[in-house]
């Protein structure tokens, strides 16, 4: 069984032809997501600034350029800052079927990633001391593959635990060591 | 997988399986090998202060640090335990510090048996016992030294135990871990392949044919020079300087390139005849894959057959123009961790793609090998311009910063002829582009997802589409202005992920959909593209598995 045509490659995809596509997984990361990555942002751009902001005062003869990417990295920092985590919160949305793991993140990159249940080894919840400053919690998934691991972050930290005990519980249900 | 569970929890001592130690013979290996390693530089020391009392003191050091290795080693193998359960292989090790390291048997999918020569003289080796998960070589155990016996035992004992294998037999399973051939299994091993002398040949089209003799030659320079050789002295000897200035500039670059040809393909040689000397690679009753080859350094790798999810053929550009490749297993227990140097993971030693292949259709039971008669599809054109784009960036950040050299420095520090640079670098970086996208293509067989990439090493990966545990599908801002996506099968085996770079995002898909039944399909949808503009995510578009079978 062949399983698909073999147009030439170069020929453009055929305009009237439906085509497949990932539909968004079906729930919203909290709210509160944005302001956490938002002071994740803010916090590493500030660093990155202090760094800068040093070095031009202490190195002399490169005080131009180094002035220079202070205002490039403030300039850029604010942009980032109020961009990416209402992009992100956009873009990251997640779901659980009875049988697989759904979920999307990204900002820029958008990545869309499928787990299905019975190979899923390890259900953990995770909470840096910013989650928890924000009553958020991120669930990570592990699988047999050393790159097929699903995180959902930004989940709100009750909503997380249940999801945690309910994988868990659909995930022993199945037999094998999900390799 | 095992009936008990008193393995597993009760403590040591009601357990009936006794504690073993390791042989006591390694002791004796590591003083050799410790004192031998140490014996050049003693010969150095001697030859610079050729003086009795230097001599002497120096032998002294050797014996003490032998010494003091026997017993060091003398402490680790009285302190060393190991045992192997019905369900789990145990391994304990200090007493100061203790550590109980434990492995269930049906994690086990590798076990190796390496013997240096030291060992084999010693009628030992190394047992190496890894399991199928990724998180590094580390998590191996590692039975440093037991008799080649006790070796041949242990792998027989855990790799393709009846758990494991298709046929499990009724009852028993605790003696018939026991047994050598699995019942059903008729006969004997089957030899798969072994070594053609004419595969020699493709051993020397590698880089390394080149660079270990450099590399060799910058380490005598530096040896010498460490023990008071200075080599611009002995360079300068009358006699080599005049023997140099008979010979024209031409002849003296002809003469150093053949003598490091010559020096690098012999090494090549020796290399390929110390690695695969007696290679057989061999399927055991019992559904165990198991490779032996090694002049000096004998090794044996088994495998188990079950955990094999596929085989990728790589083809580094030196060995592809000579109709070359590597067979390389997909197998759990097998990963880039546990990677030392090219042949780690290998099936086979380079040879022509025919045999190659013949072997990776023998090895997955089939008549032909996947990547022999997939008919793989390319990618779209969209991928080659990406590529093209990088090409140009690329020259674009060396011209920039070229210019920013010229323009920072007021002396001459930038070479005039540094500017010529420039055609050379796009030149490399087109031919570059344009063979990483004729190498990239998929195609998906009845068994198998079929997928290739990369330009210096082109790498066609045939994965089984039962060992594919996930899907992940990646889109850049850029990927998605041309439609494009990095569609990525996640699986257990080797790498861990195996990726359709660039491919066009709906065929992506489609792929994956296909190979994976099921799985992909809740979360789909189509999208009828308006008549006027080009589609856009449309989450209003009725979810349709049923209507949903093919595009035309």
């Amino acid at each position: 069984m062949h399983p698909v045509p073999h147009p030439d490659a170069d020929s453009p995809a055929v305009p009237d032809a439906p085509t497949l596509q990932l539909r968004p997984p079906r729930h919203q990361v909290d709210r509160r997501a944005i302001s956490l990555w938002s002071v994740q942002a803010a916090l590493a751009v500030v660093g990155l600034v202090a760094v800068l902001a040093v070095l031009a005062a202490a190195v002399e003869p490169a005080r131009t350029w180094l002035s220079l990417a202070v205002a490039a990295a403030v300039g850029g920092g604010a942009v980032y800052v109020v961009a990416m985590p209402r992009i992100r919160y956009r873009v990251h949305r997640w779901e659980v079927t009875e049988v697989a793991v759904y979920a999307r993140s990204g900002w820029l990159t958008h990545e869309w990633r499928v787990a299905p249940l019975s190979r899923v080894q390890t259900v953990d919840a995770r909470r840096s001391p910013l989650d928890q400053a924000f009553g958020l919690s991120s669930v990570r998934i592990t699988t047999a593959s050393a790159s097929g691991d699903v995180a959902i972050d930004g989940l709100d930290h009750r909503l997380a635990a249940d999801l945690v005990e309910s994988l868990t519980a659909a995930t022993q249900a199945t037999p094998g060591d999900a390799t | 997988m095992t009936p008990t569970g008193a393995a597993t929890d009760a403590p040591p001592t009601s357990d009936p399986v006794p504690w073993q130690r390791l042989d006591a013979r390694m002791i004796a290996v590591d003083s050799v090998r410790l004192v031998g390693a140490l014996v050049p530089l003693a010969i150095a020391v001697a030859l610079r202060n050729a003086d009795a009392v230097a001599v002497v003191s120096t032998l002294r050091t050797l014996a003490f640090i032998g010494a003091a290795t026997a017993l060091l080693d003398l402490w680790r193998w009285s302190t060393t335990w190991y045992r192997v359960t019905e369900a789990r292989v145990e391994v304990r090790t200090g007493l100061v510090s203790r550590r109980h390291r434990s492995m269930p048997r049906d994690r086990i999918r590798r076990v190796d048996a390496t013997a240096k020569v030291l060992h084999r003289v010693f009628g030992l080796a190394v047992v190496t016992i890894a399991s199928g998960e990724q998180s590094g070589a580390t998590d191996d155990l590692k039975l440093d030294a037991v008799t080649t016996r006790r070796a041949a035992e242990l792998r027989h004992r855990l790799l393709g135990a009846p758990t494991a294998a298709g046929t499990p037999p009724a009852g028993a399973p605790g003696r018939s871990t026991w047994v050598e051939a699995a019942p059903g299994a008729a006969g004997d091993e089957t030899v798969l392949a072994s070594l053609r002398w004419r595969w020699a040949p493709y051993a020397v089209l590698s880089v390394w044919t080149l660079v270990l003799p450099a590399l060799a030659v910058a380490a005598v320079v530096q040896a010498l020079s460490s023990i008071g050789v200075s080599v611009e002295e002995v360079a300068s000897d009358d006699r080599i300087i005049d023997r140099a200035r008979e010979l024209s500039p031409v002849a003296a670059l002809a003469l150093v390139v053949a003598t490091v040809v010559l020096v690098g393909v012999a090494g090549a040689l020796l290399r390929f005849v110390e690695t695969w000397w007696g290679y057989r690679l061999v399927r055991e009753p019992g559904g165990r894959l198991r490779i032996r080859r090694g002049l000096l350094t004998s090794r044996s790798i088994s495998l188990d057959e079950s955990r094999l999810r596929g085989v990728e053929l790589a083809e580094p550009v030196l060995l592809r123009a000579a109709g070359g490749a590597r067979l390389h297993a997909v197998t759990t227990g097998v990963g880039e961790g546990s990677g030392r140097g090219e042949s780690a993971g290998a099936l086979a030693p380079a040879a022509p793609i025919g045999e190659v292949e013949r072997v990776a259709a023998a090895v997955l039971r089939d008549q032909r090998a996947p990547t022999d008669h997939a008919d793989l599809r390319r990618h779209p054109r969209a991928a080659l311009r990406r590529r093209l784009t990088r090409a140009a960036l690329a020259v674009g950040v060396v011209a920039l910063g070229l210019a920013a050299a010229e323009v920072g420095t007021t002396d001459e520090s930038v070479p005039p002829g540094a500017w010529a640079a420039i055609p050379l670098v796009a030149a490399g970086s087109l031919a570059y582009a344009r063979a990483s996208y004729r190498s990239l293509g998929h195609a998906l067989e009845d068994r198998y997802l079929v997928v290739r990439r990369g330009a210096l090493v082109r790498r066609t990966v045939a994965l089984r589409r039962t060992g594919i545990i996930g899907w992940t599908l990646r889109s850049t801002v850029f990927q998605r202005r041309l439609g494009l996506a990095t569609v990525v099968a996640t699986t257990a085996a080797g790498r861990g992920a195996y990726a359709l770079v660039d491919v066009d995002a709906d065929q992506g898909l489609k792929v994956a959909r296909e190979a994976v039944p099921g799985l992909l399909d809740p979360f789909l949808t189509v999208a009828w593209p308006a008549p006027a503009t080009t589609a856009g995510p449309d989450p209003a578009s009725p979810a349709a598995h049923p209507g949903l079978r093919r595009r035309r």
